[in-house]
């Protein structure tokens, strides 16, 4: 079974293009797509008649609490459109705020005022690209004393509101785990079993930061062990989703990455064959 | 507590905020947040200026990067036109000072950013030429769109090939090069590559005003007021072969 996808990296190109090994998908970040032609888009167009296409968004600033940037919209509406992907997705995050992008995911209170404001900006999205879209839980290095939702009720009520999914990243859920004390295997339960349109496996790296051990959400390693496991009770809830292995540092040559992509297969295999966390059929 | 707002622009100003300011984080773990905007900019300014990066060394870059990011952020999420305006910023700091071809350096490589992610078209044919026979001087021709010029009294191109990866390193005479007068650079991705193509001053002339709408035989005539040797036919042969333009009509 082939579920997995990974990122497109330029210097992979060339030997994806001839090569075409087995993938789910190829994902890419939408913004790096938002010129008007170039190489990117060169390549992006082969590669797209030999995969389906993952359009990832990490600029619209959905919990950002001011109208959507309604020019980097039609960017995305235009991208979407011009690609036909199979998914697209952004980010349970802010970005930007009064003009200025700050190029990171940040992180917002849950609050019913940020629900309410979440839900605005993605119904607004789903309405310009006329499609559903996936939201990704973000990594978490700082709680909010304001919160009064806990994040995966959050994301499951703005889903319900919405119509979106959710792009569920258990490496973040495990870093936001360590780092702001949040419990893994309650988190996967408390989201309905099909609201999840999408996983996301990446590798973290833990530094020491005010005296205390926090886990960084770098994508500059291979996917950890405890990662696996979550991605194992990930599968069991939510079933045989197409998953990303994420690499955006430390970029290894493609055969490592697909090594890891068919780890991910191989983990879904098992399962569907009946494996111990089998689903009830 | 703060509405949502506030809490977002308190921590914009607290990442942006001078190093020296000494301000406490609006959250706990914020630096972890503000070291990730400024790193992560900084690394995609050092992937548009790679040639700047290496002149002036990787500790110098990321120093000058910040100061920059802090300056002026980006105001759009895509950041492929990110670092528009850092050559001219940098033009004017102490290192752009010591080092007078930095800020000229900066401006090729915003220049060769712009070409890389440009529109396509296709190039003219090269047969074009003599397709137009007798109305030759009236015909109007359009630029390729990935098309940039740079000019500078250094010789900003050589500086530029000589601190390529792959280029072993040669010495650039900046005296000798200056004392042939201004460089003129034309950048332009007609394919996948983006090419750096000296201009001799009458192409240059007849680029620009080519660039500008007016008819190849005005064109000509600014070309021939620079170099009254200027071969027309030779110089737009050159041109054509590079792929250089992208339209030519009669009006």
């Amino acid at each position: 079974m082939t579920i997995a996808g990974i990122g497109l990296k330029a210097r992979h190109t060339a030997e994806l293009l001839a090569q075409r090994p087995p993938l789910r998908f190829l994902e890419v970040h939408a913004e790096n797509y938002m010129g008007a032609g170039g190489p990117a888009h060169r390549w992006l167009t082969a590669l797209r008649e030999a995969y389906p296409l993952s359009i990832h968004g990490v600029g619209l600033s959905l919990g950002g609490a001011e109208p959507l940037d309604t020019a980097h919209l039609a960017d995305l509406a235009a991208l979407v459109d011009r690609y036909q992907p199979e998914l697209v997705s952004e980010h349970l995050a802010w970005c930007r705020i009064d003009g200025t992008y700050l190029n990171d995911l940040l992180p917002i209170p849950y609050t019913d005022a940020s629900l309410a404001l979440m839900a605005d900006h993605v119904d607004q999205t789903q309405a310009a690209l006329r499609r559903r879209i996936l939201v990704e839980n973000p990594s978490s290095y700082m709680a909010f004393p304001e919160s009064d939702w806990d994040e995966a009720a959050f994301l499951a009520e703005l889903a319900r509101r919405t119509g979106c999914g959710v792009l569920l990243d258990v490496n973040n859920i495990h870093v936001s785990a360590h780092n702001v004390g949040l419990d893994a295997d309650r988190y996967l339960q408390a989201l309905p079993p099909d609201i999840v349109g999408e996983i996301h496996v990446a590798g973290h790296e833990p530094v020491d930061h005010d005296g205390r051990r926090v886990l960084l959400d770098t994508h500059g390693a291979p996917v950890s062990a405890a990662v696996w496991d979550l991605y194992r009770l990930a599968l069991d809830r939510f079933g045989p989703q197409p998953t990303l292995v994420e690499r955006d540092a430390n970029i290894p040559p493609l055969a490592d990455l697909l090594a890891e992509a068919a780890q991910a297969d191989a983990i879904a295999q098992t399962m569907t064959r009946g494996g111990p966390h089998a689903r009830a059929a | 507590m703060p509405a949502l707002l506030d809490r977002q622009r308190a921590l914009r100003d607290w990442v942006l905020a001078p190093p020296e300011a000494g301000e406490l984080p609006p959250l706990p773990n914020a630096s972890l947040h503000r070291d990730n905007t400024l790193g992560s900019l900084a690394a995609v300014l050092g992937d548009t200026f790679p040639v700047v990066k290496r002149l002036v060394g990787d500790a110098c870059f990321a120093s000058l990067a910040q100061t920059y990011i802090r300056h002026q952020p980006p105001s759009e999420a895509p950041l492929l036109r990110y670092g528009g305006g850092f050559p001219a910023w940098l033009a004017g700091h102490a290192v752009g000072r010591q080092l007078p071809y930095l800020g000229d350096v900066a401006r090729l490589e915003a220049a060769w950013a712009h070409a890389y992610h440009a529109a396509e078209a296709s190039p003219v044919d090269p047969n074009a030429l003599a397709a137009l026979g007798d109305a030759v001087e009236d015909s109007v021709w359009r630029l390729h769109p990935s098309h940039r010029f740079v000019t500078s009294p250094w010789p900003v191109d050589l500086i530029w090939r000589a601190n390529q990866v792959d280029s072993g390193d040669p010495a650039v005479d900046l005296d000798a090069a200056r004392a042939a007068g201004d460089s003129h650079v034309l950048l332009v991705r007609p394919a996948a590559e983006v090419l750096l193509i000296r201009l001799s001053p009458g192409a240059f002339a007849l680029l620009m005003a080519l660039a500008a709408g007016l008819p190849l035989g005005t064109a000509w005539d600014n070309a021939l007021a620079l170099d009254a040797a200027f071969d027309l036919e030779h110089e737009l042969t050159g041109l054509l072969a590079a792929q250089v333009f992208s339209g030519v009509e009669l009006p």
